[in-house]
C-alpha cells in the first residue's frame, strides 16, 4: 500500500505547468477539450471564408471573380474566364473541413471532452495521453487537408475538385497528389475520431461516479456516449472505403474503377454507410446540449428524461439503416426504394419524441431568454424546418425532381449549418461562465444571435425556392432566371459572416476583459448537473474524490 | 522487552489457540443470527468476530438506503461494490475503486456493437470489397474491446487488511507494479482518519512499526468514515481478546 501523504495536499495539486507544458503536452480532458473548441473555431473561420467566397461568385449571374485569370475579390472589368476547377475546390473543401474538422472536433471533441467526464464525476478520460494523441491527430488531419487543397491537383491546378463525397471515377482519374493528400487527411481524421471515440466509450462505461447507472446519466454525458459509439461504428467503413480508392489511385486495384471490372456505386453504398451516421454523429451532441439549456432556461427538469435517452439510441441505430436515400437515383429497385424511404420516415419518429420533449419541457416553465436560450430556440425552430424538408427528400418519387438541386442543399444546411451551428454557439455561450470564469456581454450575444439567426435564414431559405425553380447545386454560374433569389441569399451570407466576425470579437472580449464570474453557478439550480458544483473556471484536477450523489441526484431529472 | 519476549514465546501456541477459539466460537453464533439477515439483504455488515449487537444491526437496517459499498459476508462480491468484510478468522477487509460497468454491462456492449459493426459486410459479401473493409471492423472492434479491458485492469487496486489477535497485515495489489505489503503487532496498531489534513477527504490511516500507510484512498469520503468506524471497532476487538486472554491465568 502507498504511505500516508498527509500534508501533501495543498503542494500536491497547485498548478505549476508553464504555457507550453499545458497546452502542448496536455493530458488534462479540460485543457485538451478547449484546444479542439480552438481549432474547430480556426478552421471553421476557413471554411466559412469559402463560402463567403462561393456566395459572392454566384451573387450575380455570370462568372466575376473565379477566373482562370487568376481569383479576384474586387469586381473588376477585365476580361474573365470561368475556372470551374476553383468552384469545385472550394466546393470540396468546405465540405471536407466542414464534415470532418469543424462541427465533429467542436461538439464531440470540445465539448464532449470538457464536460462528459465532468457530468459523470469522473477525474480525466482513461486514456489521457490517447487523448492528447487523438488531438493532434486532429490537427495532422487539418494539416494534410489543407496542404490538400495547396497541392498540385486535377486540370493542371491545384487542389482536388471531386465533393466531399470523394465518388470514383471522378476521384479516381483527379490527377495530382492532392487527392492522395486528402483521402491521407480523412484517414488521419477518422484515426483521430476512432480514438478519441474510444476513449469516450471506455470513460463513459466504466467511470460513472457510484450510484449513477445508465438511467441516470445526464443527457449530454449519454449524447457524447451514443455519438462516440456511432463514430466506433462507421468510421471504419470510411476508412476501409478510402483506403480501396487509395489502392484504386495508385496501386492498379479495381475495386471501385469501373474500367477494371469495380463497380462505382458500391462506392457509394459504402461512403452513405458511414455518411447518414456522420450527420448523427454531427447533430447529436448538439441535442445533449440543447437538452440542458431549455430545462436550465424554462427552470424545469427535463421533460421526459428516458424516453430522450432511448431516442438519440433510436436515432443511432435508425442511422444504420437509411443511407440509401441519398442514392435514389443511382438505380436501385422500387423495393429497395421503398425500404429506404420507409426507414427514412421512421427517423420522424425518434426525433418528434426529442422535439416535443423540448417543447413540453418549456410547456409552463419560467422561461427566460438569455443568450443560450436565443441560441436553443432558434436551433428547435431552424432544426424542425429541416427536418421537415427531409421528410419531403426522403420521398423517393419526389426526390427524382429534388434530387441534385439547391433544395437538397437547403435541407442540410438548415439542420447542419442551423442545427449542429446554432447547438455550437448555445453551447459556448452556455458554458463560457464556466469555462472562462468570465461572462459575456448579454446585449452582445443577442445581437449575435439577431445577426445570425437573420442572415442565415436569409442564406437558405431562397435556397428552396431555387431548387424549386430547378437550380442545379454545385455549379459555378446560373441562368438570368435565378438571379434574384440567389442575390438574396448571398446578402445573408455576407450577414451571417459578419455576425461570426462579430463573435470573435466578442470572445476575445469575454476572455480578455469580460466581467468576471466567480460563482460555481451563474445561471440556476436548474442546471444541476455535476460541471455546475465546481468552481469557474475548474481548477487543473476535478473530481479526484468521488461526488457525493446527493450532488447530482436530484431524483427528478430521471 | 526481554520480558515481553520470554512471556511470548512462552506460550505462543495457546494463546493463538485460545484467541481464535474464542473468534471461532463467536463467529459462529454471528453466522447462525445473521443468516436471516443476510437472505434479505445483501449490503450487511456482520460485527467480525463479536458478538452480535444491536446497534449494529439497527445500523444494517439503516444502511440498506446507504451506498453499496458493503459486500456479501463469506462470498466473493460479484458486482462493483468496493468493499468486503468476512468474518473468518483472521477477519478480512478487502476494498476496491469503484468501476461502473458490470461484466454483463461489458458483454452487452461488445455484442451489440460487434453485431452492427458487422452489419454492412453482409452487403459486400462476395465482393472483393469485403477484404477492403474487414480489417477496418476487426481493428475497431479489438481496440475498444482492449481499451474497456485495460481501463478496468488500471482500476484493479485491491487492498486486503487481514486483522487477527496477532498482526494485522495490509497487502495491496496494484495493477502495473509491484504488490506492497505492511504488517505490525495488532495490539499497537492504531487507525486514524485526517477529515481535512489528507489528500483526500476523511483520509483513513493506520499506524504501528513505525510506518503509516493509507486505507482506501479511492473510495469516496462517505465510505472512508464508515470504513474508519470498521476498521477501529475491529482493532478494538482484538485488543480485548488479547487482553482478556493475558488476564486469564
Amino acid at each position: 500500500m502507498a504511505d500516508a501523504a498527509i500534508h501533501g495536499h495543498d503542494a500536491e495539486h497547485e498548478d505549476n505547468r508553464g504555457f507550453f507544458t499545458r497546452w502542448f503536452m496536455s493530458t488534462n480532458h479540460k485543457d485538451i477539450g478547449i484546444l479542439y473548441l480552438f481549432a474547430a473555431g480556426i478552421v471553421g473561420f476557413i471554411s466559412v471564408a469559402f463560402t463567403v467566397y462561393m456566395r459572392l461568385e454566384l451573387m450575380e449571374p455570370g462568372v466575376q471573380y473565379m477566373c482562370l485569370e487568376g481569383a479576384r475579390f474586387l469586381a473588376s472589368e477585365a476580361t474573365c474566364t470561368p475556372n470551374g476547377h476553383l468552384w469545385n475546390v472550394m466546393i470540396t473543401y468546405h465540405g471536407v473541413l466542414m464534415m470532418f474538422f469543424v462541427v465533429i472536433p467542436a461538439l464531440f471533441g470540445g465539448f464532449g471532452n470538457y464536460f462528459m467526464p465532468l457530468q459523470i464525476g469522473a477525474p480525466d478520460m482513461a486514456f489521457p495521453r490517447l487523448n492528447n494523441l487523438s488531438f493532434w491527430l486532429f490537427i495532422a488531419g487539418t494539416s494534410l487537408g489543407v496542404a490538400s487543397m495547396l497541392a498540385p491537383g486535377g486540370n493542371g491546378q491545384l487542389g482536388s475538385g471531386v465533393g466531399w463525397v470523394l465518388y470514383p471515377p471522378l476521384s479516381t482519374s483527379e490527377a495530382g497528389m492532392s487527392m492522395d493528400l486528402a483521402i491521407f487527411a480523412v484517414h488521419v481524421s477518422g484515426a483521430s475520431s476512432i480514438l478519441g471515440a474510444i476513449n469516450i466509450i471506455t470513460t463513459f462505461l466504466n467511470m460513472r461516479a457510484p450510484g449513477m447507472t445508465l438511467h441516470k446519466v445526464p443527457l449530454f454525458a449519454w449524447s457524447i456516449f451514443v455519438t462516440a459509439w456511432l463514430i466506433l461504428l462507421a468510421l471504419p467503413v470510411l476508412a476501409g472505403a478510402i483506403t480501396m480508392l487509395l489502392t484504386d489511385r495508385n496501386f492498379g486495384t479495381s475495386f471501385f474503377q469501373p474500367d477494371g471490372g469495380g463497380d462505382p456505386v458500391l462506392y457509394q453504398h459504402i461512403l452513405w454507410f458511414f455518411g447518414h451516421p456522420e450527420v448523427y454523429i454531427i447533430i447529436l451532441p448538439g441535442f445533449g446540449i440543447i437538452s440542458h439549456i431549455i430545462a436550465t432556461f424554462s427552470r424545469k427538469p427535463i421533460f421526459g428524461y428516458l424516453p430522450m435517452v432511448y431516442a438519440m439510441v433510436a436515432i443511432g441505430v435508425l442511422g444504420f439503416v437509411v443511407w440509401a436515400h441519398h442514392m435514389y437515383t443511382v438505380g436501385m429497385s422500387l423495393t429497395q426504394q421503398s425500404y429506404f424511404m420507409m426507414a427514412t420516415m421512421v427517423i420522424a419518429v425518434p426525433t418528434g419524441v426529442k422535439i416535443f420533449s423540448w417543447i413540453a419541457t418549456m410547456w409552463g416553465g419560467s422561461v427566460e431568454f438569455k443568450t443560450p436560450m436565443l441560441w436553443a430556440f432558434g436551433f428547435l425552430f431552424l432544426f424542425t424546418v429541416g427536418g421537415v424538408t427531409g421528410i419531403v427528400l426522403s420521398q423517393a418519387g419526389v426526390d427524382r425532381a429534388y434530387h441534385d438541386t439547391y433544395y437538397v442543399v437547403a435541407h442540410f444546411h438548415y439542420v447542419m449549418s442551423l442545427g449542429a451551428v446554432f447547438c455550437i454557439f448555445a453551447g459556448i455561450y452556455f458554458y463560457l461562465p464556466k469555462m472562462s470564469g468570465r461572462m459575456y456581454p448579454e446585449w452582445a450575444g443577442k445581437l449575435h444571435f439577431w445577426a445570425m439567426f437573420i442572415g442565415a435564414n436569409l442564406t437558405f431559405f431562397p435556397q428552396h425556392f431555387l431548387g424549386r425553380q430547378g437550380m442545379p447545386r454545385r455549379y459555378i454560374d446560373y441562368p438570368e432566371a435565378f438571379a434574384t433569389w440567389n442575390y438574396v441569399s448571398s446578402i445573408g451570407a455576407f450577414l451571417s459572416f459578419g455576425s461570426f466576425l462579430f463573435f470573435i470579437v466578442v470572445l476575445f472580449y469575454t476572455l480578455l476583459a469580460g466581467r468576471r464570474v466567480t460563482e460555481a453557478n451563474p445561471w440556476n439550480e436548474y442546471a444541476d448537473t455535476l460541471e455546475w458544483t465546481l468552481p469557474s473556471p475548474p481548477p487543473e484536477h476535478t473530481f479526484e474524490i468521488l461526488p457525493k450523489q446527493e450532488d447530482w441526484d436530484k431524483g427528478h431529472a430521471h | 522487552m526481554k520480558f515481553f519476549q520470554s512471556r511470548k514465546t512462552g506460550t505462543k501456541a495457546t494463546r493463538t489457540k485460545r484467541c481464535s477459539q474464542r473468534l471461532n466460537k463467536k463467529a459462529l453464533a454471528l453466522i447462525g443470527g445473521g443468516f436471516f439477515f443476510l437472505t434479505r439483504s445483501k449490503s450487511s455488515i456482520l460485527n467480525c468476530g463479536k458478538t452480535y449487537n444491536g446497534k449494529a444491526v439497527a445500523s444494517i437496517a439503516n444502511s440498506q438506503e446507504q451506498p453499496n459499498f458493503w459486500a456479501r459476508i463469506d462470498t466473493q462480491a460479484t458486482d462493483d461494490m468496493p468493499y468486503q468484510i468476512t468474518n473468518q478468522n483472521p477477519c478480512t477487509i478487502t476494498l476496491w475503486p469503484h468501476q461502473s460497468m458490470t461484466p454483463q454491462g461489458f458483454v452487452w456492449f461488445i455484442g451489440i456493437t460487434s453485431s452492427l459493426i458487422f452489419l454492412p459486410a453482409i452487403a459486400i459479401l462476395g465482393s472483393p470489397v469485403v477484404w477492403g473493409l474487414l480489417p477496418f471492423f476487426i481493428i475497431a472492434l479489438w481496440a475498444v474491446w482492449s481499451a474497456i479491458r485495460r481501463n478496468q485492469k488500471d482500476a484493479a487496486v485491491r487492498e486486503t487488511l487481514t486483522i487477527d489477535c496477532e498482526t494485522t497485515a495490509l497487502s495491496r495489489i496494484n495493477p502495473r507494479a509491484p504488490a506492497q505489503n505492511w504488517q505490525a503487532n495488532t495490539y499497537w496498531v492504531s487507525a486514524h482518519m485526517h477529515t481535512k489534513a489528507g489528500p483526500v477527504e476523511n483520509y483513513v490511516t493506520l499506524k504501528g512499526a513505525n510506518r503509516e500507510v493509507e486505507l482506501g484512498a479511492f473510495l469516496s469520503a462517505d465510505e472512508r468514515v464508515t470504513l474508519y468506524d470498521d476498521v477501529q471497532r475491529l482493532l478494538k476487538e482484538h485488543r480485548e481478546a488479547t487482553l482478556s486472554y493475558s488476564a486469564d491465568p
